[in-house]
């Protein structure tokens, strides 16, 4: 066997029940590594242009990183990928937790779903052996009951499952992948394509060791990631707050989002914040399979409103995004909220967004009670967010509405509501105000599924004087400090190079929040593990281009699709000022400006003026087989 | 009297405590306060001194309240 994947690509029909495995050779696994590079493989290859996103001729790939479930740390990670039923464009998410590495211990590199079941089923894979059974009984239920139900039949408590909830069965454009209730493919309605495939879950299980060509390095490169976490400033801050220690700190730099980013400071951030949630609520920390960091929380209340610990807590980007944007400040109800997104499978970002769009529009009397079913939608009230989840998730009034996302209902409200939207591509922004810190406006423009803030890695690291960013910089030529208000040709450059780093980290299966810039292991670290694992005298150049290819070739993808340079855009609200803070009547984003900043990154990367990959950029990342459909 | 040092966050996890005096020997910049509080790893963020942001050249006040946040690198 190989070292540090499996070999074996299962492949699974639901029309026809077909189950097949294939074996690809060692210079697949070296050109594509893993996670998206699978599975654009896959939809590239055999899924036509223009197919119907909840159809069954979609395909959808579940395909962990090179790295997952061997003995590094910090690589626990698998990619989702599907035509997007929100977007139209790539759907792509990654997830951590312990699916994925489960998935390699079963003997599987990547599971290609395509079809539609007759009957809701699921899929078990244990130990190498592969069977669709019937989900009949589990539809209609909610993931913590579902997880439950398939671990007493299969009886075995250890069994891993990503599933979808009530959300993904009733195709929610944003439903999400939920594994071991705690983790989430959250982005691009990915549950939603389950959903129409009658899939409800992938169950697994293994107990194969995913091998190493030199455990002993791999072991001792383990010891002082595990030893340097606990001194690493960053892995540090991770481990005793998680994201949401970002909460209060986005608020006194004036850009956290709040009342669908009308505002960027909240006054109650104080009472939604890391500090609170980890003084009143943490009920203990997470982690993710072999990784010493733990940055995951784990919450629990009691009273006027229960939260249920088993479906962990919220990251920063939850807090923001059914808290301060929603306007509401009662921690307990945004952790209430939360779990309900868990429970019925949606992504917390795009659930937060929809809400207070419809919250704003309504403000703006756009909607009145006659088109909400008689709903007051008051920004800041909590106990209404929570009935409006359970109104999606069920597509139930109101919430047929909203189920479709943010741009459809932008659409039937009309009034020029577009302009209030916070999208890219369809996908609703996360929690994170680029005119602070413009590299993420291109990453929220350039990212192939919409706004996403992992397409690149974040300004504050690579501004002048900060160690962090000198350290990760430098192997990659980024020499010279940059600082976060900046669109020059610099930090389009920044923003292209980690670009190509974050793509080659999907594909190998890394956590951003392991690794640098974000984390603790540096990216000499990183090479020295790939070649401990597999045994491969790689190099840095190598991985960036495995990345690069990866992003050249969802680019294909889109473009395959009809996107354009039209949609590498950014939301209108952003080439407004800040309104509060200490930027406040400052940091607009000039619009010309950032045309060009894209541009340059399109000359950059060797696209053409439309966007498009040159042929000669995807002759020079082996990637001939793609060419044809270039011309 | 002095400068008093407010720690947001996980920054408290670094450092201690969340409010101490620190005596300083002006000029003294931010910089320097940051080294000598063992943050300048890039762990900071955003300091904000009377509602605007410090830059880490700047020359420190000589009393008040300096509230320091940490890096906001992606949630």
């Amino acid at each position: 066997m190989a070292n540090g994947y499996t070999g074996k690509v299962l492949r699974v029909d639901l029309t026809s029940r077909e189950i097949k495995v294939e074996q690809p050779n060692e210079s697949f696994y070296r050109t594509y590594l893993g996670g998206p590079g699978f599975g654009l493989y896959y939809l590239l290859n055999e899924m036509p242009s223009q197919t119907d996103a909840l159809g069954p001729d979609n395909i959808i790939v579940f395909a962990a990183g090179l790295l997952t479930g061997t003995a590094a740390p910090s690589v626990p990670r698998f990619t989702v990928c599907a035509k997007s039923p929100l977007t139209g464009a790539l759907g792509r998410s990654e997830a951590g937790g312990w699916w994925g590495p489960e998935l390699k211990m079963a003997g599987f590199d990547a599971v290609v779903v395509r079809g539609r079941a007759e009957n809701p089923v699921y899929l078990w894979i244990n130990q190498g052996q592969v069977e669709i059974r019937d989900a009949e009984h589990v539809w209609g239920k909610e993931t913590g009951t579902v997880e439950r139900i398939i671990k007493d039949e299969l009886q075995d408590n250890l069994v891993r499952i990503a599933q979808i909830g009530p959300a993904g069965e009733n195709q929610v454009k944003y439903a999400a992948i939920v594994n071991e209730l705690v983790h989430f493919n959250g982005r691009s309605g990915l549950g939603a394509v389950m959903g129409s495939k009658n899939l409800k879950a992938i169950a697994v299980r293994g107990n194969t060791k995913v091998s190493a060509a030199h455990p002993d390095k791999l072991k001792e490169m383990a010891q002082w990631v595990a030893q340097e976490a606990k001194v690493n400033p960053l892995s540090k801050m991770l481990h005793s707050q998680g994201t949401p220690a970002v909460l209060t700190a986005n608020n006194a730099a004036g850009g956290l989002p709040s009342c669908n980013w009308q505002y960027g400071s909240f006054d109650e951030a104080e009472e939604i914040g890391g500090d609170k949630l980890t003084n009143d609520l943490l009920f203990k920390r997470g982690s993710c399979f072999a990784c010493p960091i733990r940055c995951k929380r784990v919450v629990k209340a009691s009273g006027n409103v229960d939260v249920d610990p088993k479906y962990g807590g919220p990251e920063y980007e939850t807090m923001a995004a059914l808290g301060s944007n929603c306007g509401v400040k009662d921690l307990i109800l945004i952790c209430k909220a939360n779990e309900l997104c868990n429970k019925y499978g949606m992504d917390s970002i795009s659930t937060g967004a929809v809400i207070s769009f419809a919250m704003e529009c309504y403000d703006k009397e756009y909607i009145t009670r006659e088109h909400t079913g008689g709903l007051d939608l008051q920004f800041g009230d909590g106990n209404l967010v929570l009935d409006l989840i359970q109104l999606i998730a069920c597509r139930d009034g109101f919430g047929d509405w909203l189920a479709d996302g943010t741009v459809a209902l932008a659409k039937r409200i009309g009034n020029n509501s577009e302009r209030l939207l916070m999208q890219v591509k369809g996908q609703d922004a996360p929690m994170h105000d680029p005119r602070l810190k413009n590299g993420l406006a291109l990453q929220y423009a350039l990212s192939p599924i919409g706004a996403d803030h992992w397409f690149a890695q974040h300004d504050p690291f690579f501004v002048p004087g900060n160690p962090i960013g000198q350290k990760a910089g430098a192997p990659l030529g980024i020499l010279e400090g940059i600082e976060a208000v900046d669109l020059s040709w610099s930090k389009v450059r920044l923003i292209f190079y980690t670009s190509m780093l974050n793509c080659a980290y999907d594909g190998l299966g890394v956590c951003v929040f392991g690794f640098a810039a974000r984390s603790v292991t540096p990216l000499k670290k990183l090479l020295e593990m790939v070649e401990a694992i597999t045994g491969w005298d790689t190099s840095l150049w190598e991985l960036m281009k495995a990345g690069e290819r990866i992003n050249n070739m969802v680019r294909m993808f889109n473009c395959r699709e009809g996107f354009g340079p039209e949609d590498d855009s950014l939301p209108t609200r952003l080439t407004q000022p800040l309104t509060s803070g200490p930027y406040s009547g400052q940091l607009s984003i000039d619009a010309l400006e950032f045309r060009e900043a894209v541009d340059l990154y399109y000359d950059m990367a060797g696209w053409d003026s439309q966007g498009r990959p040159t042929r000669g950029k995807l002759l020079e990342l082996g990637l001939n087989w793609l060419t044809v459909t270039s011309r | 009297m002095g400068l008093n040092i407010v720690m947001h966050s996980a920054l408290r996890d670094l450092v201690g405590n969340a409010l101490k005096p620190i005596p300083l020997v002006p000029p003294q910049t931010l910089n320097d306060l940051l080294h000598q509080m063992g943050l300048d790893n890039g762990a900071v963020g955003l300091v904000i001194f009377n509602g605007k942001v410090l830059d880490r050249f700047n020359t420190l006040p000589d009393e008040g309240t300096i509230f320091i946040y940490p890096i906001i690198g992606g949630g």
